[in-house]
């Protein structure tokens, strides 16, 4: 149940800006869940071989029940942003942060926009974009879109990480600076996610 | 004695030097002093306060040392000669209660303790006391300010009686200002005018107009402010315990009277077995010319009387009537009314109005709350407010009452919060026979953006309606009587089970006496309420022909954008006919917070309004759409989810719409309406803003 905004929204909104215009926002707590010791955690991608217009996750570094998961683009013309929601068991893993350190869409120096929030236990809130009248950008190949940290708090033989249903996701592309920006149509992309594994 | 010297030295000295600049003097009393040895200085002072306004001339100051003083100050009578009667003490000590005016057996009716007139006269600083007509009477244009005025009696105005007499004094301005005036009371005096009003302060406003070779009526305007006073334990055995003030034009030259900033408490009007309005205030105009009357900022709490506990405020209006009543921002808290109207009653009677006449009463931002009306009549446990309209449908006619918060106010058997009652007759219903003149008629009340909330109309013994709102219609002949309420919440309010704990709908409608062809019309328009959480029925009342016994001609079609929900027995009683998911009608838990009575977020009646009506002063994202209840359209309405797709979570999806269209304008490509938060046409830091302070919040679907 949430009250209204009060005076202090003001404030809060701008500490919010400041951090969304940033290279790195967002973060979500581990809910101070006691981290059983000796935990290793590893997480791996379901599909390796992306291939175009796809979005998905693979392994990144991690450190004993600290693991990372790369979400990449590959081949989407014009990428402008894309939001999404990456959904997992909460009760054996919880967002520790998030950085967009490495991403293709800030190039030229464009306005960027990152945002991941774990807004109930396995659900992450994620949105990662160029802001603006600018075009969209075209990954390389596969390119690195937003990294997102979590902690493993439990033991678990494998928690899938998805994103979300059709609904919850969108991708716009920008041909042009000033043209239309579409939210391409879910059927044309392939979303692939991963399995965490705990010991 | 020093007067025939003070008065024919000066003339002398007039004589030949009558170019020159007079100086005032001040006078000394003292209760060691003497009136025959007197000459005015400290050294030499009067004893009595009367010898020495006998010798004051024009703009004299008369300084009272400290003391008794036992007799009766006649200081005007039509004079001419403003005088300064100030108490010592007060300017040294801010003391008024060391230097005191006692009138016991010393003044007979008709004069006050005190009578002082003149163009600029002011009386500050004493305690005046033991009156039996009364502790201060003025005429023309006088200050009274930081006296305590307690323990006088008199027909009216015992404690002070305000009469500006413009006849005599033209234009005149009455202060009275930072005054105690405590536990003084007026008795009925048969055969004499308005007797048995005004425990406290009786004020007599009329305009009068020149009149040619009487004697000496320049005519004039008076004005009157009543400001910061302290009115306490008055009497009246009819009205106005604390205040009573009338306004009467009978020329062009308005009249004004403001009471403002007073503490009234504890008075009593209508003694007995003898009925009186207005225990704490009682104002009303009389007149036929303009006439204005502002009654602002004051607490008014604890007040007893037979209607309008709290405050009585009536305009009496015929003809070409000018008159304006505010009664606006007051604190109306704990009056009890032995019959209806137990914080504030309001009453418009038009009769026979010309189309120009502007009659305009409002009860605008007061807080009427704890107040009780134990009769079986009219009841309005907070308000009762009553537009009688009798041939009369001039354009400019007002009844209005918006913005009040109307809290935990009870009533024995009707209207809990407030009684509304609008009276239209083409002809004169109260004539027992037909005079053969019937006009069209117009009543029409407006209750917008109210809080009604925790009121009761029950009580044991008693079968009672309308929780929240009774409203009741008579309309006979060419008549129309409209009620209308927009935007108001009215919540858990109680009632008998049987009846609408929150709106309650009576009317009474009928051909006129003289037989005219056509029935008169009951109008209800209720738009953008919430209705939620009072028992028995949400709307309701028996059905029209049905326990009044009248003709049914109601028209209710007006009755939109209203959510109706959580009521005891049913959401809207049989005859009113279910109106959710018509007409914009919804039936869902308003979300109100416990507290506020404000919809929470996520409130179904948060942009639920009709789309039609702007969102007026609504903060930022207001959707584009206002509020329902009491705070739609203004500033303290709950904001919209910034949630620029509409699934109900403010998610990346919303970031990425504004990220994708910021910086566009309305009309261009990327424009997406929806992004648009603030609604200035321009996606931009704002809008994002918005969507990102709430990013993750989420609404039930």
């Amino acid at each position: 149940m949430r009250f209204r905004k009060n005076g202090f929204g003001a404030l809060i909104v701008l500490g919010i800006l400041l951090t969304l215009t940033t290279a790195c926002g967002g973060g979500g707590g581990g809910g101070g869940a006691v981290i059983p010791p000796g935990l290793v955690a590893a997480f791996a991608g379901g599909n390796p071989t992306p291939g175009a217009m796809t979005i998905n996750m693979t392994s990144g570094p991690s450190n004993g029940s600290t693991f990372s998961i790369l979400v990449n683009v590959t081949g989407i013309p014009d990428f402008f942003g894309a939001a999404f929601r990456v959904t997992f068991n909460g009760a054996t893993a919880s967002l520790a942060g998030s950085s967009a350190a490495g991403s293709f869409i800030d190039v030229g120096g464009a306005t960027v926009n990152f945002n991941a929030v774990e807004s109930t236990p396995g659900t992450v809130l994620v949105n990662a974009t160029r802001q603006g009248m600018v075009a969209g950008v075209s990954p390389a190949a596969t390119d690195l879109l937003i990294t997102l940290t979590f902690n493993a708090d439990a033991a678990t033989g494998g928690n899938v990480f998805t994103f979300g249903t059709a609904a919850d996701r969108e991708v716009r592309t920008c041909a042009t600076a000033n043209g239309v920006c579409p939210a391409l149509n879910d059927n044309m992309l392939t979303w692939s996610g991963g399995t965490m594994v705990a010991n | 004695m020093k007067t025939l010297a003070r008065y024919l030295l000066p003339a002398l000295a007039l004589a030949a030097l009558a170019s020159l600049p007079t100086t005032a003097a001040t006078l000394y009393v003292a209760t060691t002093g003497d009136d025959m040895t007197a000459d005015g200085t400290l050294g030499l002072p009067y004893l009595t306060i009367q010898a020495a306004y006998d010798d004051a001339l024009d703009n004299d100051t008369i300084r009272v040392m400290p003391g008794t003083y036992i007799e009766c100050i006649f200081a005007s009578v039509i004079t001419q000669r403003s005088i300064n009667l100030e108490a010592e003490d007060w300017f040294v000590n801010q003391d008024n209660t060391t230097t005191i005016i006692d009138g016991t057996a010393q003044c007979f009716f008709p004069f006050s303790v005190v009578n002082i007139g003149g163009f600029n006269s002011r009386v500050e600083g004493f305690t005046i006391t033991g009156g039996g007509a009364g502790g201060i009477f003025t005429i023309g244009t006088v200050t009274i300010t930081n006296n305590m005025i307690t323990g006088n009696t008199s027909t009216a105005g015992a404690g002070i009686y305000a009469n500006p007499a413009t006849c005599y004094y033209g234009d005149t301005l009455t202060q009275i200002i930072d005054n105690t005036v405590v536990n003084n009371s007026v008795a009925v005096q048969a055969g004499e005018e308005l007797s048995g009003r005004g425990g406290g302060i009786f004020v007599r406003a009329q305009s009068e107009p020149f009149i040619s070779g009487s004697l000496g009526c320049v005519g004039g305007a008076p004005t009157v402010i009543i400001d910061n006073n302290t009115v306490t334990d008055n009497t009246a055995t009819l009205d106005g315990g604390g205040i009573y003030a009338f306004t009467n034009t009978t020329t062009d030259l308005a009249t004004a009277v403001t009471v403002t900033g007073n503490l009234i408490s504890g008075n009593t009007a209508g003694l007995g077995a003898t009925d009186g309005a207005g225990g704490g205030i009682f104002v009303t105009t009389f007149g036929y010319y303009g006439e204005n009357f502002t009654v602002s900022n004051n607490n008014v709490a604890g007040n007893f009387g037979t209607e309008g506990a709290g405050i009585s405020a009536r305009i009496d209006s015929l003809d070409s009537a000018d008159h304006n009543v505010a009664v606006n921002d007051n604190n109306i808290t704990g009056n009890s009314a032995e019959a209806d109207g137990g914080g504030l009653d309001l009453f418009l009677y038009a009769q026979d109005l010309m189309a120009v006449a502007n009659v305009d009463i409002e009860a605008i931002g007061n807080t009427v709350s704890g107040n009780d009306a134990a009769g079986s009549n009219a009841g309005g446990g907070g308000v009762l407010a009553t537009f009688q309209s009798i041939r009369s449908n001039a354009p400019s006619m007002r009844l209005a009452i918006g913005d009040n918060r109307i809290i935990g106010n009870t009533a024995n058997v009707i209207g809990g919060g407030a009684s509304l009652f609008a009276s239209a007759e083409a002809d004169d219903e109260s004539l027992p026979v037909a005079d053969g003149i019937v006009r069209p008629a117009t009543a029409t009340i407006d209750f917008i953006g109210n809080l009604v909330a925790g009121n009761t109309a029950t009580q044991p013994g008693f079968v009672g309606a309308g929780g929240g709102l009774f409203n009741f219609f008579v309309a006979f002949g060419e008549a129309t009587a409209t009620i209308r309420q927009d935007f108001n919440t009215i919540s858990d309010n109680v009632a008998d089970t049987v009846t609408s704990g929150g709106v309650e709908i009576e009317l009474l409608t009928g051909f006129d006496n003289a037989g005219g062809p056509e029935e008169g019309l009951a109008v209800l328009e209720m738009n953008n309420n919430i209705i939620d959480g009072n028992t028995g029925f949400g709307v309701g009342g028996p059905a029209p022909g049905g326990a009044m016994g009248s003709t049914a001609n109601i028209d209710n079609s007006g009755f939109t954008y209203n959510n109706v929900f959580g009521s005891g027995n049913a959401n809207y009683e049989g005859w009113f006919n279910d109106r959710t998911n018509l007409q914009g009608n919804i039936s869902l838990d308003s979300l109100l917070d416990p507290i506020t009575q404000v919809p929470m977020a996520c409130s179904p009646t948060i942009d639920a309004a009709d789309p039609a009506i702007g969102v007026g002063s609504e903060p930022a994202p207001n959707g584009a759409l206002a509020n329902l209840g009491h705070t739609g359209t203004t500033a303290n309405a709950a904001t919209s989810l910034a949630d620029p797709n509409g699934d109900n979570i403010v998610d990346g999806i919303d970031v990425l719409q504004v990220s994708v269209s910021f910086g566009s304008s309305l009309g261009g490509v990327r424009f997406i309406p929806t992004a648009d938060q603030d609604g200035n046409d321009t996606i931009d830091g704002t809008d994002l803003a918005f969507v990102a302070a709430q990013f993750g919040d989420t609404c039930p679907n």
